[in-house]
């Protein structure tokens, strides 16, 4: 009994750890990768290389002032930030980052656990919905207006790309999924679907070029508009921390999570699994940096035409004919 | 019974194939076909278009029921009947939506955006309607009744002339989501109560909880879903947006509603009925005589019933009394017709739900021609109006005197075949205890020969303040004459009877 | 536990759902319906079905939701106007819902209806399964339903006359 409580409380805290890391790291990244990009050095002054920049920005945001404005909703617009981060945790919980033993080194092995991560996954755009409306203000309220239409918009897509994963993987368990993978990645049988998935892992995450709710020339600062402080720091904390899940799900749903190219998952050694999985993580993670620096915004009929006449029959086309290809191979198809 | 292979299961339900092809392909024709052309002849000729394809899927689907009405019953799919009951509703609301988009396709007021639309939605109401009358499966009643449901919505809702219309559509909307929400409350209680939504598996929960005196448990869930059906039959207190929603929706759609939902609607209330509660019914059976002991839950029920019907007469007969309105007086009409209808049923016998089948049927022909005719006035005059009526059975002889035989009818007077099914209901109603019902019901007959007659009245005994030319309608005038004189010719009803009996045998045993 | 966590459950639920009723401003009332979702989602959860629970997030909470405060949004964008409401609708509410409470009460005969034959909890594969065998025809019909709801909307939508391109330049 104590053992296992033990071993929850330990999994717990290493895996906050690397989820909140992997979050600071990346608001360094990002600025430094900016930096690079558009040729200018970056944060340099905290720390070796500004490495520490992350901190600082932590003590400024904690020490700055919790600002409510009058007009705002009181009591939603102080829950809102929280209604965003909380459900971007939520999810990493269910991210498998290799095996020990067998068992799978996750935080939560849920059976439907790709479900669980859509279901959790699906309630951040509240927080942003929700702030957007209590600030009342107008930008705010438009921002939040945008980010439900387009969320609406592109989760369904989103959801029809994975079905399809999981129909040929035959499992909703994520750590199934990884294993299923040994040899073959989703993203070889599944090429569409894992199209599908990086345009609208940018949606759902509201990063360039999606990133219609907060649009700084057109709105400001969109949804956060009205927000300072800690409170402006959690939506911020929320965005990135939906970004290193999203990663991590094309990690494990497309690339095979811990398998190592030419490896079988049983023989790879967990620790060299795991760094497999943070490896595709972590590059997925520049992928969006890297695409935020490079591809303007779109223009706001193009996401809805995008959303609704290109990714949405693409991935029923995908969902069919995956469907049909399973059924002719009979039982034994896919890996199953 | 051997078990069936998937498309054997497949050829019992051809029609509902049929069906669903004509409405794909009425969806795909309008997208398809000329899409940049968006002129006004354009639009009126696919119109044009996708109605005579509807008509023509209709008429195979009529076929193949017409077909498959020798076959023997047969239970496919685990949930659908496929019998002489169903298939004869079936073939009713077929027919009817057939009428229905010819009227449409006559209608010289109806706009030409969106009469794909209509096709399509009428198709749909068609399909739900199949499932609606052979299913008894409460997922699959429920399923039929939606789509009948929102196919009516929409329809309702389509052609906006003015608020009012806009606010009907809306009404509707509103309290009929709220009616099938019930509805589905009462069959989940069902469902706690015996662990099943197949209406005949229920019976017999039903059966022993009547008999070990639980009859509440039953008599709620049964109320919950009689106001599920009730909102569609439009019977009181449910019937208060039914004048509101004929006036405002265009002729065509308003037939629709009075005429084919509601029959439908009885089909399926009759066959919950008859299977829920035939285990509890007191009646004849040729074969053992007298079944089961009279239980007060089935009188209660009965009486419920019986007051119901009374009050929707009341209620539909007084209103319509003082409509100037034509479709306003004919949607009252059709709501003291759904309390009439009613009385059969509350006799909760095999006899009176012939009877109510019997009625229904003849309510089909008298009041598509009611309907028809408001249509042929209206691209006369272009008014809905009663007082536009004056002297126009002189100048459309031929319309005028169908009309006087369809508001004979209407009202029961005896060359027609409403004074018969009248007359059946009523000994029926006499014949099961509810005789009060019966004089009830002559009494109301009396009252609707006023609003009946102001409108023959219109027609015959007034002069036209102007000429109006006549435009000549010869189809419609020609359905007109077939109506009416089917609504003389049923009064020697015996072919009509036995549809009827045949019917509910099929129900029964 | 499991009987103190669903009722537990079923209070929120209830709470949750009057106050959809009772706010006055449509955003809030829209927050409680989801609160009372995941209420549901709970009860779900506990009687073994967190299939069910995660569909009912996702779908409910995570998709309709969302359209429904798009769309409260989209109006409410002048003022947070409350929601006008009369006494005596409130009065016929009141005496409707003791009404029910008092026929469901009369109907249980003091003690829970209890469905006598309980399914046990299925796996997704045997929900699956029913849904594809024993329901076939009833999820067929859903798809019709659909889009006749779908092509009614978009009818309703449209603007008479106009094309079905809006904004298309």
């Amino acid at each position: 009994m104590e053992i296992t409580w033990i071993r929850a409380a330990l999994t717990l805290l290493v895996g906050f750890g690397l989820m909140m890391s992997l979050a600071a790291g990346m608001s360094l990244v990002e600025r430094k990768l900016s930096a690079f990009i558009q040729e200018r050095h970056g944060p340099n002054r905290v720390g070796p290389f500004g490495l520490l920049q992350p901190m600082a920005d932590l003590i400024k945001f904690v020490f700055k002032e919790e600002y409510v404005p009058n007009s705002v909703n009181p009591l939603i617009y102080k829950l809102a930030p929280a209604i965003a981060a909380v459900p971007a945790m939520m999810t990493f919980a269910a991210i498998p980052f290799g095996f020990l033993d067998g068992q799978p080194l996750v935080i939560a092995n849920i059976n439907i656990g790709v479900l669980y991560v859509l279901a959790v996954g699906s309630l951040g755009i509240y927080g942003i919905i929700l702030g957007g409306w209590s600030s009342n203000n107008k930008y705010s309220l438009l921002g939040g207006l945008r980010a439900s239409a387009q969320m609406v918009s592109y989760e369904i897509s989103l959801v029809l790309s994975l079905v399809a994963v999981i129909a040929v993987s035959g499992s909703l368990n994520m750590s199934e999924v990884v294993a299923a993978q040994d040899h073959h990645w989703n993203v070889f049988l599944q090429p569409v679907a894992c199209l599908i998935f990086l345009v609208t892992m940018f949606a759902e995450t509201n990063r360039h070029p999606f990133d219609f709710a907060e649009c700084e020339p057109e709105l400001v600062g969109g949804f956060h508009t009205e927000y300072a402080g800690m409170r402006f720091a959690l939506f911020f904390l929320g965005e990135y921390i939906a970004m290193v899940v999203m990663s991590g799900l094309m990690a494990a749903l497309f690339f095979g999570g811990c398998d190592v190219p030419f490896l079988d998952i049983a023989d790879t050694p967990w620790w060299l699994g795991a760094l497999a999985m943070l490896g595709k993580t972590a590059f997925f993670l520049l992928l969006f940096v890297w695409v935020r620096w490079t591809l303007p915004r779109f223009r706001y009929d193009q996401l809805m035409w995008l959303g609704w006449r290109v990714l949405l029959p693409l991935s029923l086309a995908n969902l069919a004919i995956t469907g049909l290809v399973l059924a002719l191979l009979g039982p034994e198809g896919g890996h199953a | 019974m051997p078990e069936l292979t998937y498309f054997e299961h497949l050829s019992y339900i051809l029609p509902e194939v049929a069906v669903t092809l004509g409405l794909c392909l009425v969806l795909c024709w309008e997208m398809f076909s000329r899409r940049q052309d968006r002129t006004a002849e354009a639009r009126r000729a696919r119109g044009m278009e996708t109605g005579i394809l509807s008509l023509g899927f209709l008429a195979i689907a009529g076929v193949l029921l017409l077909i498959r009405f020798s076959w023997n019953p047969a239970t496919v799919f685990g949930m659908v009947e496929v019998d002489r009951f169903g298939t004869m509703f079936k073939l009713f609301i077929t027919s009817a939506v057939a009428v229905v988009i010819g009227f449409d396709l006559m209608d010289r007021r109806a706009q030409d955006d969106g009469r794909s639309e209509t096709y399509f939605l009428l198709l749909t109401a068609v399909l739900g309607s199949y499932f609606l009358v052979s299913s008894y499966n409460f997922l699959l009643i429920y399923l039929g009744l939606e789509t009948l449901g929102l196919a009516s919505y929409a329809l309702s809702g389509m052609h906006k002339r003015g608020r009012a219309s806009a606010e009907a559509a809306l009404k509707y909307v509103v309290y009929g989501a709220l009616a099938s929400g019930i509805m589905l409350f009462g069959a989940s209680l069902l469902y706690g109560l015996s662990g099943t939504l197949q209406v005949d598996e229920m019976a017999g929960h039903i059966v022993t909880a009547v008999r070990e005196g639980r009859s509440v448990q039953v008599a709620l869930p049964t109320l919950l879903i009689l106001v599920g059906f009730g909102f569609k039959l439009s019977f009181f207190p449910f019937h208060w947006w039914a004048p509101d929603v004929y006036e405002g929706v265009p002729t065509p759609i308003a037939t629709f509603l009075a005429v084919g939902s509601k029959g439908v609607a009885l089909a399926a209330f009759l066959r919950v009925l008859a299977m829920a509660f035939a285990g509890i019914m007191v009646f004849d059976d040729p074969s053992v005589g007298i079944l089961n002991e009279p239980t007060p839950f089935l009188a209660n029920l009965g009486g419920t019933l019986a007051i119901i019907s009374a009050a929707t007469m009341l209620v539909g007969n007084l209103a319509a009394l003082r409509q100037t309105n034509l479709k306003r007086l004919l949607a009252y009409s059709s709501i003291a017709h759904a309390g009439y209808i009613m009385m059969g049923v509350a006799v909760l016998k095999p006899s009176g739900f012939e009877a109510a089948t019997l009625y229904t049927f003849i309510y089909y022909f008298m009041n598509l021609g009611a309907f028809g005719m408001v249509l042929y006035f209206a691209n006369q005059t272009g008014s809905e109006d009663i007082g536009s009526l004056k002297g126009m059975g002189y100048s459309h002889p031929w319309a005028g005197v169908a009309t006087i035989v369809f508001l004979a009818s209407l009202t029961g007077l005896p060359p027609t075949a409403g004074f018969a099914g009248k007359w059946i209901l009523m000994m029926e109603a006499w014949d099961g205890g509810l005789g009060w019902l019966a004089l009830w019901t002559g009494l109301m007959s009396v009252v609707s020969l006023f609003f009946y007659f102001r409108i023959a009245k219109m027609l015959f005994l007034r002069q036209a303040d102007q000429e109006i030319a006549v435009v000549r309608t010869p189809i419609l005038s020609g359905m007109l004459v077939v109506l009416a004189v089917f609504s003389v010719v049923f009064l020697y009803f015996d072919p009509l009877l036995d549809l009827a009996k045949t019917g509910i045998n099929d129900l029964f045993y | 536990m499991a009987t103190a966590l669903f009722y537990l459950f079923g209070a929120g639920a209830l709470f949750s759902a009057a106050n959809v009723v009772f706010r006055r401003q449509a955003v809030p009332a829209a927050i409680w319906l989801v609160t009372c979702f995941f209420f549901l989602a709970g009860e779900f959860l506990l009687l073994g079905f967190p299939f069910l629970a995660a569909i009912q997030i996702m779908v409910y909470v995570g998709a309709i939701m969302v359209l429904f405060l798009f769309v409260i949004m989209l109006l409410d964008l002048q003022a947070h106007q409350p929601i006008q409401s009369q006494f005596r609708h409130s009065i016929g509410g009141a005496l409707a819902l003791v009404l029910v409470a008092l026929a469901f009460v009369a109907a249980s005969g003091g003690q829970a209806l209890e469905a006598e034959n309980q399914p046990a909890a299925p796996e997704i594969s045997a929900l699956v399964e029913a849904l594809f065998t024993r329901y076939l025809l009833p999820f067929e019909v859903t798809s019709v339903v659909l889009v006749a709801a779908i092509v009614g909307a978009l009818t309703l939508g449209r603007s008479p006359g106009g094309s079905d391109h809006p904004a298309k330049s």
